[in-house]
């Protein structure tokens, strides 16, 4: 699955970006001099402990959270001071709490039409119906409530809300790490076809490795708001890890029962 | 559709829902079943349809006319031809009552009105966009906030002059602070929740953010808190009618049936109590009625 879309071309381009929260002498750097890149196509991992800024870099891609950088680029498109309308129709995002991602007092149709309503898509209903077939929930789920579906299923709602618009990119911040074991693997397969299907690039936080060796391309390890190495997943799961942060970070998950030489089976099927 | 009753109870709480009529019907019917849990409640319910009925029909419940005065039954005790007494005119304070309800809903319906509106939408924008806008927002809001609501009411309507429609202005005018304050403490939760970033995802104005996302949010907890409120401006109207500052003689209100009653008040004490003990009642049905709302509405039980 992993080499047939991968181009060289790259879809987002980030040079020394920086966010800081606070002002003054409290000010404080979430993110802090971070440039990478994502190829066309490709899965894309931010692993790092809790804290370490990766889900602030996806914020600050979409611009929810301020930030200051020397190349940020979408697409070919600059993007680091404004974005205008078409950015949020190449680029959408998958939330980590499901539920805290749905509007409590919309049913799944509503929420689905939402996007389409705020761009004006022509063929929206199709689209949400289409939308819904492809995440693999039954259209007589659509008039209910978040309240009245199951974590998985949510999560499926708000995967088929992003997919709407038809994104190029998807930026995935933690999707399964509120489920369940069993709906973990039901969700991180359905986005592995999706991405097949669609030809989707994603942009993916993490932080666990299991799922990094699942998923991803290249990865990059992230600490304290800096970018420790960015690597290939193949170099990660055979120990080819240089920087002692990745190391220890390898050496935990293996402790906690998630050894990436058990992975490596699990990953290329 | 079946219409007899099990087939209506199968089709209200049906997990597959077939439209959205259906599911927003299923959605009022939990919130029903969760109010009538409540039989305190229910209790306030029942009283406020109660006086709902009795404003809409009291032409032809009524036994007298309210402004009919009869120097001869002057203040008679309950009972008899005058089922409440008669008060120092010999008008019959039952039929006071029942029109003084009309007043009386009015003057709740007029004040919800105006003030639910004003209060949401400032409330809303000071807390979603914040900044300057929500500093000047704010100011205003405490400006009014920093009198006691009957003070600044009796001050409005001192300058205004006494009159019913002055008195609900003035009554307006106190009310809409709390509710715009509710309203910006709600949005400021509200702002930062995945569900509202997914919708500027979606790359939707913050107008639209606002107006379709944030205040229908809102709306649960201001009409708990507007319906908790109509006890507090029942007895404001009373004590403006009471100090001769809302509706004049011979208007049958409530507080000014009180005012007038209470020189009688050792010798006749149905002239004041009847219209107090409607005042009591109605504003403890609103106060259950809503408390009932609140735990009814409250999202954390789902």
């Amino acid at each position: 699955m992993v080499d047939i879309m991968k181009s060289q071309t790259p879809i987002i381009e980030i040079d020394n970006l920086i966010v800081s929260f606070g002002e003054g002498d409290d000010a404080r750097r979430a993110v802090d001099g971070v440039s990478f890149s994502v190829l066309a196509g490709e899965t894309f991992g931010l692993v790092g402990e809790s804290g370490s800024g990766k889900s602030t870099i996806l914020r600050a891609i979409t611009g929810l959270v301020p930030s200051t950088a020397t190349t940020l680029r979408v697409m070919g498109e600059d993007v680091s001071r404004e974005r205008g309308k078409d950015f949020y129709r190449k680029v959408q995002m998958v939330f980590q709490d499901p539920y805290e991602a749905l509007h409590p007092r919309h049913t799944v149709w509503r929420q689905l039409m939402e996007p389409a309503r705020i761009q004006k898509v022509p063929d929206a209903e199709t689209r949400a119906k289409a939308s819904l077939d492809a995440v693999g929930l039954p259209q007589a789920l659509r008039w209910r409530y978040p309240h009245q579906l199951s974590g998985g299923q949510r999560q499926r709602v708000a995967i088929a809300r992003a997919l709407m618009l038809k994104p190029e990119i998807l930026l995935l911040d933690e999707p399964t790490s509120a489920l369940d074991v069993s709906v973990q693997a039901e969700i991180l397969n359905l986005l592995c076809d999706l991405q097949e299907e669609h030809g989707l690039t994603f942009l993916m936080v993490t932080h666990d490795l299991g799922v990094v060796a699942h998923m991803c391309n290249r990865t990059a390890v992230m600490q304290s708001g800096k970018l420790v190495e960015t690597l290939p997943v193949d170099v990660l799961v055979n120990g080819g890890a240089t920087e002692p942060y990745t190391r220890k970070l390898i050496a935990a998950s293996e402790a906690y029962g998630e050894a990436p030489a058990s992975l490596s089976q699990l990953t290329k099927v | 559709m079946t219409t007899n009753s099990k087939g209506l109870k199968a089709w209200l709480t049906a997990e597959d829902t077939e439209s959205p009529t259906q599911a927003a019907i299923q959605n009022i019917w939990m919130i029903w079943r969760r109010f009538a849990d409540n039989p305190l409640g229910l209790l306030g319910l029942g009283i406020i349809l109660l006086l709902v009925f009795a404003a809409i029909f009291v032409p032809w419940i009524a036994t007298y006319s309210p402004f009919e005065q009869n120097l001869q039954s002057a203040l008679r005790p309950p009972g008899g031809a005058h089922l409440l007494g008669t008060d120092e005119l010999g008008r019959d304070i039952f039929s006071r009552i029942l029109w003084g309800s009309r007043i009386t809903l009015s003057i709740i319906v007029i004040v919800s009105i105006i003030v639910a509106p004003i209060g949401m939408l400032v409330g809303c924008f000071a807390g979603y966009y914040g900044g300057w806008l929500d500093t000047i927002l704010m100011r205003i809001t405490e400006l009014f906030l920093s009198f006691p609501s009957l003070i600044l009411a009796l001050a409005f309507v001192a300058a205004l002059g006494p009159s019913l429609e002055n008195a609900v202005i003035a009554i307006a005018l106190t009310q809409w602070p709390p509710i715009a304050r509710l309203a910006r403490a709600e949005s400021l939760s509200l702002r930062h929740r995945d569900h509202i970033s997914a919708v500027r995802l979606m790359g939707a104005s913050n107008l639209r953010i606002v107006l379709s996302h944030i205040v229908p949010l809102c709306i649960p907890s201001v009409v708990v808190r507007i319906t908790l409120n109509m006890a507090g401006i029942i007895l404001t109207a009373a004590g403006l009618g009471f100090l001769g500052l809302g509706a004049q003689p011979p208007t049958p209100e409530w507080g000014a049936m009180v005012s007038t009653g209470r020189r009688f008040m050792l010798d006749s004490w149905w002239v004041v109590s009847m219209p107090g003990i409607a005042i009591l009642t109605v504003s403890l049905a609103f106060n259950l009625a809503g408390d009932a709302l609140r735990d009814a509405l409250d999202p954390r039980q789902e």
